[in-house]
């Protein structure tokens, strides 16, 4: 018989470990949003709060509750790390952005490169460590380990940039090369990366689909990388990228509409929320790599890029918080865990998908016509969009501690 | 532990009878489904029956705790009731995609709440009531039609 | 040795890992559970490792068979059908 008060799942992390980074990232959003909305144009802070803000607070819980559950990698005293991490984090892009809006204060540049700097290379180096030590690599795992690693080397370059910029370090002809490169591996790299490794687990485990072929579980993540070191070496020679960027658009593609595809060919028809964010995520990234060639559509290109990531953002976010309010609640004994759909429901997370829907649609659109009036009505949706997700995990967040509070757990 | 074994090999039995319906459904053999579907919300309503009336009943009756677990465990049967009725009306009007997609709503709030009772109650159950009492209930289970 | 059946592989998650736990959990010494997934399920294989029940897991046309029972002197080898 099991332990008392149900399972011990020591290879799960405490569901607080997850929680506080989404709970982060959708405070981040809104206050991108707000940013957005208030009209302050500043691009690097717009990148970073969304970069690392959302996208690394969000990505960064994933991985601490994926990672032993996908690569069977355990992670010790996950409560303590996740809250160093988190803390460094927060502080970190806080000074960051006051670095880059006073951008004359050398001591910001320091201490943000530090303390964010500090943060992010001790939770992916962590994480890293975990996963090279796997003997029994799965596609996910290996493709994670990919994605973690251009992690490491996004983090260092901004690293270094950010000490460049603050004036401790002498090389300011090298700023533009790094940057490229900085960009390459953060976009291609850590996210790109990531989300690949884990659609080729997720897809197949939440939407019962036909699996993806072999040969791209297989060589596809390790093409990608290898490609972006090769281009990473082009642009510090100074030699043009344009056949690697084809190459790795082509290649990136593909695999949208090999997902597309796969999503079309599920086996029961019914299409959650869920499933609307990663396909239109993938239709996303087509625009967002079918433009990428052609100049006057550059603002495309980004807008779909950031709208793709998103909707695998908001996808994982929706499958994984109800599950974990659930899946905790109910092995610790509570009789009164509340269902899955009670935690988040379903129609909260399709209107949600509308509302994210109609965002991009505008921005696309706006991106030609450039009307003041549809700007604000997109950053409008923009705060609505972020709102609304952070608004569902801290009402199943409340739900989780509320039953924990108010009721006591069935022990046999 | 006899009845968390017997509680659960109806749950199993439920588990079936469902598939075999979805299968016919996704065959497009609504004839079939229509009467397999039956056996599985009769199979059903009999099983939350049997525990309402009886096993809760017993179980309340010896912890003196009518507001705790068995109360959640109506509530859930309630909410899956209200599923089965909608897939009867998608049965009806022969909708395959909306009886599969209830069917996925279904088998998740429907293993969720067997996990729960499982693990949680029928233990408990086992625990608390007596033997002789426990076979009692059981026969009086037997006993109960829908 | 009396097999329970789990066949995952057209269950969306989380059904399986609920499925399976409560099978291992309710399962007396006499059983064991088969299960068929199409996915190697980690966290159902480290719950075992930790209750010290003997496990199998066989990877076969990338189809996963996890064998699992309570008793420790057994040979799940000869209880696998691939």
């Amino acid at each position: 018989m099991f332990n008392q008060g149900g399972l011990s799942l020591e290879q799960a992390p405490p569901i607080s470990v997850v929680l506080r980074f989404f709970i982060t990232g959708g405070i981040f959003g809104v206050i991108l949003s707000l940013f957005m909305l208030f009209n302050i144009d500043n691009s690097l802070i717009i990148v970073h709060l969304l970069g690392l803000g959302v996208m690394a607070s969000f990505m960064l819980g994933a991985m601490f509750q994926m990672l032993p559950v996908i690569a069977g990698v355990v992670i010790k005293t996950p409560t303590k790390k996740a809250l160093v991490v988190h803390i460094l984090l927060s502080l970190g892009i806080l000074l960051q952005i006051s670095a880059f809006s006073t951008s004359s204060n050398p001591y910001l540049y320091l201490s943000s490169s530090i303390i964010l700097g500090g943060g992010l290379l001790y939770a992916s180096i962590l994480m890293f460590k975990r996963l090279i030590e796997i003997k029994d690599h799965s596609s996910s795992s290996k493709g994670m380990l990919f994605a973690i690693s251009s992690f490491i080397i996004t983090i260092i370059l901004g690293v270094v940039m950010l000490l460049t910029i603050g004036g401790y370090l002498d090389m300011p002809y090298l700023l533009l090369k790094l940057r490229d490169i900085h960009y390459s591996f953060a976009i291609f790299g850590w996210v790109t990366l990531l989300i690949i490794a884990i659609s080729f687990q997720v897809i197949e485990m939440f939407f019962v689909t036909p699996k993806y072929p072999t040969i791209m579980t297989k060589y596809l993540i390790l093409s990608l990388f290898s490609l972006l070191v090769i281009k990473s070496i082009l642009i510090f020679s100074s030699i043009d990228t344009i056949l690697i960027d084809i190459t790795l658009s082509s290649l990136l593609i593909i695999y949208a509409g090999v997902t597309l595809h796969r999503l079309y060919r599920r086996r029961r028809p019914t299409a959650d929320g869920s499933v609307w964010f990663w396909r239109f995520g993938m239709i996303l990234l087509i625009i967002s790599l079918s433009t990428f060639f052609i100049d006057n559509l550059r603002d495309i290109t980004y807008i779909s890029f950031i709208g793709f990531a998103l909707s695998i953002i908001f996808a994982m976010v929706y499958k994984i918080v109800p599950f974990l309010v659930w899946f905790h609640l109910s092995n610790q004994g509570y009789m009164e865990a509340p269902m899955m759909h009670d935690i988040i429901h379903p129609k909260r997370v399709k209107i949600h998908f509308f509302i994210h829907l109609t965002l991009f649609i505008i921005l696309i659109i706006n991106s030609f016509l450039n009307f003041t009036t549809l700007n604000i009505v997109s950053n409008i949706f923009l705060t609505i969009s972020f709102s609304w997700i952070l608004y569902h995990i801290v009402i199943a967040t409340r739900k989780y501690y509320y039953i924990q509070r108010s009721f006591t757990p069935i022990k046999w | 532990m006899i009845i968390t074994n017997y509680m659960r090999s109806e749950h199993r039995a439920c588990d079936e009878l469902f598939a075999d319906a979805e299968k016919s459904v996704i065959d497009g053999d609504f004839t079939k489904a229509e009467e397999q579907f039956l056996k599985f919300s009769n199979e059903t309503l009999r099983h939350f029956k049997k525990e309402e009336d009886e096993l809760f009943v017993v179980f309340e009756s010896i912890t003196g705790n009518s507001e705790g677990p068995t109360r959640v465990m109506r509530f859930e049967h309630e909410q899956v009731r209200g599923v089965i009725g909608k897939m009867a009306e998608a049965i009806e009007s022969r909708d395959k995609d909306a009886y599969l997609s209830l069917a996925e709503s279904m088998m998740i709030l429907l293993q969720q709440h067997n996990m729960k009772e499982e693990q949680m109650l029928y233990a408990m159950c086992d625990r608390v009531i007596p033997q002789d009492k426990k076979e009692e209930t059981l026969k009086n289970m037997d006993k109960i039609e829908l | 040795m009396k097999k329970i059946l789990l066949d995952a592989r057209e269950m969306e998650h989380p059904i399986p890992l609920q499925l399976s736990l409560s099978y291992l959990q309710s399962m007396s010494s006499g059983e064991f559970l088969y299960m068929i997934h199409r996915k190697n399920p980690i966290p159902l294989i480290e719950i075992a490792k930790e209750k010290k029940y003997s496990y199998l897991v066989k990877n076969h046309n990338d189809i996963w068979h996890i064998l699992i029972s309570k008793e420790s002197d057994i040979n799940l080898e000869d209880l696998v059908d691939v």
